[in-house]
């Protein structure tokens, strides 16, 4: 026998076989008693039609009063499994809630979480686990109660959505130190400037006053005169991602080269920012204006998880890099999804290729 | 967990069970003795589970059992009848699903078998305690059929598969009680409302069901018991002369009305005749004779024919009053149905009947019924001759009434010295009437007394020992007397058994009679008259002197009351709407609809016969209705409304949320797909606000949204005052 479906206000009623089976004995004693006349089987056939029309009414009362609360952790990486809790609270003063099944509305029949008993005033927790397998923002997986009280005839599935987000970013995956120098040679680096970086910028005699640390002592030996090291600025430090993320039409694997370029962009950046580089991000419509720290990780994965491919009409994000104010000394990395653009100079750097960034 | 389900659906399954042998226990047909076969099964139950999964044999006897049953199938259908036979089969397919271990399928079986039980009771015939067992079993129906559910459920999840429940402040599963106990008050709430709203709709469904003419399926009396059981306080014999004492048994059995009458009552004389009997010999009296061949000249009753079997009628003499009345009648005797004297007509619900073809046509006998009590409505003629108009009646009787019948009606066994002793009483009287009426006022007199401690009488000779000596008994006695002395006078006399009297209820309107009114009396032939009543008993004291009694009498009416309520409510019930008049209503309502519209085709006919101005409103009314309901429908659609299961807190949020959008909007940020903190940042970034309303607002939506604060009205009026003073 088929099983039938009936939906009012996101209600759905499944007729099982134990409750098309009730309503065929139904029909045949509504006819025994058509045949006899007798009034006793017409009150027989009352009490069972009222068990059905009460199955499809309290079954739906059953599930009033209920709040469902997913609690999903905020940000979770791609292909990371989340554990999901989900929390049924029954908020009715004094009727329980009665055979309570919970499951995954895409997993309809395969209960998830079971509560025979809900008491009025409290909750039932049921765990989870949940897989994401794109980045992105998605909703929790919604959840169907389902429930057959009171007499197993009938099917009610009360199908929750929770409005709540739950951003998936980009995986990060760990990057060797060779890559990040790649970067540095790969990106437009600016003329050095003197600064208190650690890197080396010339060599000079001593003034007084100069730090003592500073004075290289083996050149100095053989100068027989004191030379300080002067180190550049920190702008070297400063690594700004630009990423042509419009669309390509025509370009075969685009969405995946897509990602791939999101993941590379991603990775690095998080391992620079833990480095205590500063990172920001340029596409043809955003900009993350470079920060560091833990924070500016956040808003470059957030970035990342919610950046779709743009309209091919807007500017070229390479060319935009010239707007920016030149003040700062930052390192330009300009990544690309189209493998046509990869090597392509642009100033003293290139486009970045995939293969040029080594992961651990 | 587990347990607590298991002995639930156990005590569940087993009142389920006890309540179908209940059922079949109120037939008259099986009475309380079927009860001893329910109890054992219930014994076989943990027997049976117990034998079963530990003995390999066991399955092997058992199914030899099964299939030696079913070979002897046959057998029992010739024994006792199909319906019998399958109640049979019923209950043998309880007892091996109740001798084996169960599965859910197992239950719901068992269930059916149960209800089968009880279809089958209600074609029985039983009385008016299945009311009650029909509720009991809905209760455990109920019980039942939950706790088989959540049993079944609890096995497929499994107990890794059940959620932990905290109490509502609580975050973390501290207090965990790992799905609290299936039985406890807030269960025992939950179900008695659906109790209570399943006899309610029980009732309404009863009520509103549409019936049918019974018969569409061919046989309409399939379920109709086979024989019209009898279980009554009046028999076809009666037996003179045995000793002891008659307990005095005040149930209620019988309800009169007499619906025509002002204030109820009847003047006249309440004897209910169900049954005579005509030949007395070695202390029985029997009827072996009728119809009569008495050719007097009075008008015959001619039996009329009448469609409807359950109705009978004959041709009134047109000699007396008649009198109409509406009878309750509990135990339904094998004789005829107890009414006044001469029905004329008689209709009775639920019952096949017919004239008494012996009993000289006064009788009704019921054929067969559908229940253990009765109700019909009867109209009596009453013919009451007086005292000098039986005085002339003629005497010869010889010549009028037939040899045998005579003889049969004069026949008596009395000794020598009774019948001087009643030759002796009549001395002096010159009429038949008036040797009656002597005998009867010496009967009644105070040579003699009544008692329900009878003495033991000699069988062959019981009426002269009891003349001569006992000189005290019961009605039977007494009429026995009288009907043989004057026998012996030659005067034609037969015994009639019915109930004498009845007691006037002023609640109900009506007579109430109760069983030990079951009466004997004496009815004398009179030429040109018929049969006079006689009743030489004297008046019983029925007055009932403790108050143990009279506290039994009330509980006892008002049991009466209600089987008279649940037989005319239920049994009785010939409300409700007919399907077949559908046919009648269409055609007439079609009729009624388009007249208007093709009557103005002609001249609409006369003033009196136009339709009226609701006729020509039906037809656009109804396409009106329609099409409302079909727009209704369609923007019902278009407009699905959120499955979401939101608290009043997060859709005060949600109504937040959208005021904030609608302030974005105008100021050109586009809020679609942002979260709460990226709004506000766009917000400042459009340098609308810096701190504020806007802030408040949102904090206070994310917070509230995510169940982390509650919202109230006062506090969302406050804010949404906030974000229209925003600039």
């Amino acid at each position: 026998m088929t099983p039938m479906n009936l939906r009012i206000r996101g209600i759905t009623w499944h007729l099982p076989r134990a409750g098309q089976v009730f309503i065929i004995i139904t029909l045949i004693v509504l006819l025994a008693a058509w045949n006899s006349g007798m009034n006793l089987l017409y009150l027989l056939v009352g009490a069972l039609i009222s068990f059905l029309l009460l199955s499809v009414f309290f079954s739906a009362r059953n599930l009033r009063g209920l709040n469902v609360i997913c609690e999903a952790p905020s940000a979770v990486h791609r292909g990371e499994s989340v554990g999901i809790t989900v929390r049924v609270e029954n908020h009715k003063p004094f009727l329980p809630t009665i055979s309570l099944h919970i499951e995954l509305a895409e997993q309809p029949g395969n209960s998830v979480g079971y509560m025979v008993k809900l008491p009025p005033r409290k909750a039932g927790v049921v765990r989870i686990n949940a897989l994401f397998s794109k980045r992105g923002v998605f909703p929790p997986p919604p959840i169907n109660l389902v429930t057959t009280f009171p007499f197993g005839l009938i099917e009610t599935r009360l199908r929750v959505h929770d409005s709540a987000e739950v951003v998936v970013y980009p995986r990060v995956r760990a990057v060797r130190p060779a890559a990040l120098d790649a970067t540095r040679r790969v990106g437009d680096l600016p003329r050095l400037a003197r600064g208190m970086g650690d890197d080396f910028f010339s060599l000079r005699g001593y003034l007084p006053g100069d730090d003592l640390r500073h004075v290289a002592w083996r050149i100095s030996a053989k100068t027989d005169d004191l030379v300080v090291k002067e180190m550049a600025l920190e702008t070297s430090r400063c690594v700004l991602f630009i990423f042509d993320a419009r669309a390509r039409e025509g370009l075969p694997d685009f969405e995946e080269r897509f990602e791939e370029a999101i993941e590379m962009i991603a990775s690095l950046g998080v391992t620079m920012l833990n480095r205590q580089f500063l990172v920001g991000l340029m596409t043809a419509g955003e900009h993350l204006p470079e920060d560091e720290g833990k924070t500016q990780a956040t808003r470059l994965l957030e970035t990342l998880a919610r950046l779709e491919p743009e309209p091919a009409t807007m500017l070229d994000p390479f060319s935009r890099v010239a707007l920016l104010d030149e003040s700062r000394r930052v390192i330009h990395v300009y990544i690309s999804p189209d493998p046509g653009q990869w090597g392509e100079r642009i100033g003293s750097a290139h486009v970045m290729r995939p293969e040029e960034v080594v992961y651990a | 967990m587990r347990r607590s389900v298991d002995r639930l659906l156990s005590v569940s399954t087993a009142a389920l069970l006890l309540s179908s042998f209940l059922a079949l226990a109120s037939a008259p047909t099986l009475g309380a003795d079927i009860m001893t076969v329910g109890l054992l099964l219930l014994a076989l139950w943990p027997l049976g589970e117990y034998m079963d999964g530990r003995f390999t044999w066991y399955r092997y006897a058992t199914n030899g059992a099964t299939a030696l049953f079913s070979v002897s199938l046959p057998m029992w259908v010739g024994l006792f009848g199909l319906l019998t036979a399958v109640i049979i089969l019923i209950i043998f397919i309880q007892a091996h699903k109740l001798a084996h271990r169960k599965e859910r399928k197992d239950f719901y079986q068992l269930f059916f078998m149960c209800f089968l039980l009880v279809v089958a009771a209600c074609g029985l015939g039983p009385d008016a305690s299945i009311g009650l067992v029909m509720l009991f079993a809905l209760v455990s129906a109920v019980w039942a059929l939950l706790a088989l559910q959540v049993r079944t459920e609890i096995s497929q999840v499994g107990p890794s598969g059940l959620a932990d429940v905290i109490p509502l402040s609580e975050r973390e599963p501290e207090a965990v009680s790992h799905s609290a106990r299936l039985l406890d008050w807030g269960t025992v709430r939950s179900v008695s409302v659906v109790c209570i709203a399943s006899v309610v709709l029980t009732a309404g469904f009863f009520f509103g069901t549409p019936r049918m003419e019974a018969g569409i399926l061919g046989r309409s009396n399939l379920l109709a018991a086979d024989e019209a059981a009898t279980q009554t306080g009046l028999s076809d014999t009666v037996e003179i002369g045995q000793g002891g004492r008659i307990a005095a048994d005040h149930t209620p059995v019988m309800r009169v009305e007499f619906p025509d009458n002002p204030d109820g009552r009847y003047d006249g004389a309440l004897y209910w005749r169900s049954n005579t009997m005509d030949t007395f010999t070695a202390g029985v009296w029997e009827r072996l004779g009728g119809p009569y061949g008495i050719h007097d000249g009075r008008p015959r009753a001619v039996p009329l024919a009448t469609n409807d079997p359950s109705a009978v009628a004959r041709e009134p003499t047109g000699k007396g009053q008649q009198v109409r009345q509406s009878i309750y009648l509990e135990d339904v005797p094998s004789g005829g149905l107890p009414c006044l004297p001469s029905p004329l007509r008689l209709e009775c619900d639920g019952a096949t009947v017919n004239w008494d073809p012996v009993q000289d046509g006064h009788f009704v006998r019921v054929e067969r019924r559908k229940s253990a009590s009765i109700g019909y409505q009867v109209v009596s003629e009453i013919v009451n001759p007086t005292p000098e108009q039986l005085r002339g009646a003629r005497t010869n009787y010889d010549r009028v009434i037939s040899g045998r019948d005579y003889f049969l009606l004069t026949r008596h066994t009395l000794e020598q010295r009774t019948v001087r002793l009643a030759q002796q009483l009549a001395e002096g009287q010159d009429t038949p009437y008036d040797k009656a009426r002597a005998l009867e006022a010496w009967l009644g007199s105070d040579a003699f007394s009544y008692t329900l401690d009878t003495p033991s009488l000699p069988r062959h000779s019981p009426i002269d020992a009891f003349l001569f000596e006992a000189r005290r008994g019961h009605c039977e006695l007494f009429a026995s007397a009288l009907a043989l002395m004057l026998r012996s006078l030659g005067i034609p006399t037969r015994v009639v058994s019915g109930y004498r009297g009845g007691e006037w209820s002023e609640t109900d309107r009506a007579y109430i009679v109760s069983r030990d009114m079951a009466h004997l009396w004496v009815e004398a032939y009179f030429l040109d008259y018929g049969w006079v009543t006689f009743d030489p008993s004297p008046q019983s004291g029925s007055g009932f002197g403790s108050l143990l009694e009279r506290a039994q009498l009330a509980v006892s009416r008002l049991g009466l009351r209600l089987r008279i309520a649940w037989y005319s409510g239920v049994i009785g019930y010939k409300g409700g709407f007919n399907l077949g008049r559908i046919k009648d209503l269409g055609g007439g309502f079609l009729t009624w609809v388009f007249t208007p519209y093709t009557g103005l085709l002609d001249d609409g006919g006369p003033m009196d016969k136009r339709p009226g101005f609701l006729s020509f409103l039906a037809l656009p009314g109804m396409v009106a209705s329609v099409v409302l309901a079909l727009v209704y429908v369609r923007l019902k659609r278009k407009s699905p409304r959120s499955s979401n299961v939101l608290t009043d807190t997060q859709k005060r949020a949600v109504h937040l949320l959208a005021r904030v959008n609608r302030l974005l909007k105008r100021r050109g940020i586009d809020s679609r797909g942002k979260t709460a903190g990226e709004l506000l940042l766009a917000a400042r970034n459009a340098h609308l606000e810096e701190s504020g309303p806007l802030t408040e607002a949102l904090h206070t939506y994310n917070e509230a949204r995510f169940g982390k604060r509650p919202l109230d009205k006062v506090r969302l009026k406050q804010l949404m005052k906030g974000i229209r003073a925003v600039r």
